[in-house]
């Protein structure tokens, strides 16, 4: 069970200041509307915060267009809602200045770029259905399924009204080890200390500007001997083409911040997953300067963290 | 009885089946990378006339929408007997999932205009014995979702039943899972397995 309690705290009070602004195109008044200033949390959907901005621009556009899906997009990149906002700021915005710049449209739904999402059901569904998968790799799903419809309302209430000890309640039994593989597995005999274990750790890593958009294996957060493997061990599985290039190296950012190479998986699972109990990893792979007066670490941009 | 894959066992069973395909001309394709972890993936594309707007219980502002289109569009569509026949592109996609260990067909379905099908447009595409008794059952089923290894908004049969339906499968037809799975879940998005694959498959297994 987690135990780093302020580690799990610090990490659901991360937010970002986003500032939306109605397209251009799509101003139907002789003077375009105010932008509208939010501070989001980076766990968060979009579709569950924006309701006062729909509000806000809906009076601003065409009354025919009114009542259409809102999407938003940012340089020009239609934002996937299901992706969680702090992934999707990790991914698209964090060579961003803040407040993150978003556009707001209501016009053109691009449904060949990203989900439709009619109402928050689909949200919750997105978000339940992921949860579920998380705990297929965990705990062969006997934990979420095991648990009472009250308890699923619970997980989505907590994160839907940013209630900390509301979703950590019901959430830390997915992030409890031992119950994994019914017992059964003879995959996980003779991998060391079982109880201490997830069955596999749920990640994404998400690579930026790759048509893919993210890699998953199914990875063991203990080595056959009973080692703990590592977020580097991760790396190296997922990244075998820059195993051994001395070119390149691999930069994983996570909810603005960098983990050490070093972190054990089993502990970013518990501390570092979001509330769908994914690690969204976003991984940068960047060619490291050889050059005799250039350390690399100087040359790359500085993080922007949440606070 | 497990009923979860390997990604080196769904790549011996996906070899199989498209050799099938390709022997009956069944149109069934490779696509992306064999040597990525859950990278490859069998493409199949059909073209189809849609169903009558009439018959289907849309709401009433969509079935305009909808008619207005096909009557403003009238080189692509025949109009006969108050049925429009609007030609309709459909694509299915079996893709391993790394999570679940099963395959999972994720599908779409296309106006000639490029516009996709909604997921109510769907459901009155599929024959009615094929039908989930409740429809509330089938919105639980398939869902719009982002394609793993495209990105793209695809509806999706949702794998985390499949395990046990390969299971049981196992139990009957062995190890080769991959047409009597196929054959279960595609009638409900509307495809249709040729009887040739049961005796090819029954031929192989001897």
């Amino acid at each position: 069970m987690a135990s780093d309690r302020e580690v799990l705290r610090e990490i659901w009070e991360g937010k970002l200041p986003v500032c939306f602004q109605l397209h251009s195109e799509e101003v139907y008044a002789l003077q375009a509307p105010d932008p509208y200033y939010l501070m989001v949390p980076r766990l968060s959907y979009f579709p569950l915060v924006t309701d006062k901005v729909r509000k806000h621009f809906s009076r601003h556009i065409h009354p025919e267009k009114r009542e259409a899906e809102m999407w938003l997009d940012f340089n020009g990149q239609p934002l996937k809602w299901h992706y969680p906002i702090g992934l999707l700021f990790d991914l698209q915005g964090s060579d961003a200045s803040l407040p993150w710049n978003v556009t707001v449209h209501f016009d053109k739904f691009p449904e060949r770029e990203i989900l439709h999402c009619p109402c928050r059901e689909v949200v919750e569904s997105h978000f339940m259905s992921t949860l579920k998968e998380a705990d297929a790799l965990k705990h062969r799903g006997q934990v979420a399924s095991s648990m009472q419809k009250k308890e699923h309302n619970q997980l989505w209430l907590g994160l839907q009204h940013d209630k900390f000890d509301q979703f950590w309640s019901v959430n830390r039994r997915l992030m409890e080890v031992g119950s994994s593989g019914g017992g059964s597995s003879s995959a996980l005999s003779g991998s060391g200390d079982e109880a201490a274990f997830f069955r596999f750790v749920p990640f994404r890593c998400y690579v930026p500007n790759l048509e893919i958009p993210y890699r998953q294996r199914p990875i063991r957060p203990c080595a056959e001997d009973g080692r703990c493997r590592t977020l580097g061990d991760l790396l190296e599985e997922l990244f075998p083409e820059e195993k051994g290039q001395t070119g390149k190296e691999v930069r994983v950012v996570t909810h603005g911040v960098e983990p050490p190479k070093e972190v054990p998986l089993q502990w970013l699972s518990e501390h570092l997953s979001y509330p769908d109990n994914f690690l969204h990893l976003v991984c940068h792979v960047i060619p490291v300067k050889r050059l005799p007066s250039m350390s690399a670490s100087s040359s790359s941009p500085a993080h922007v963290s949440s606070e | 009885m497990n009923g979860e894959l390997s990604w080196e066992e769904f790549l011996v069973l996906m070899d199989d089946f498209l050799e099938i395909s390709n022997g009956i001309g069944d149109g069934w394709a490779l696509f992306g990378e064999k040597n990525v972890f859950g990278g490859a993936y069998a493409v199949k594309r059909e073209e189809r006339s849609g169903k009558s707007v009439e018959n289907s219980n849309l709401n009433s502002d969509l079935e305009e929408t909808n008619l207005e289109k096909i009557l403003e569009d009238n080189s692509v569509v025949e109009t006969e007997k108050n049925e429009n026949k609007g030609r309709q592109f459909w694509e299915y996609h079996i893709v391993y999932s790394v999570s679940y260990s099963v395959p999972v067909l994720y599908f779409n379905a296309w106006r000639d205009s490029g516009e996709l099908l909604t997921l109510e447009e769907i459901w009155n595409e599929i024959p009615p014995s094929m039908k989930p008794d409740a429809e509330d059952k089938y919105w639980s089923l398939i869902s719009q979702q982002e394609h793993p290894l495209l990105g793209k908004p695809f509806f999706q049969i949702h794998p985390c039943q499949t395990a046990n339906l390969i299971s049981a499968i196992k139990g009957i037809a062995g190890e080769r899972i991959f047409i009597p799975w196929l054959s279960t879940v595609g009638p409900l998005v509307n495809l249709s397995l040729s009887p040739l694959y049961a005796s090819k498959n029954a031929k192989q297994i001897e």
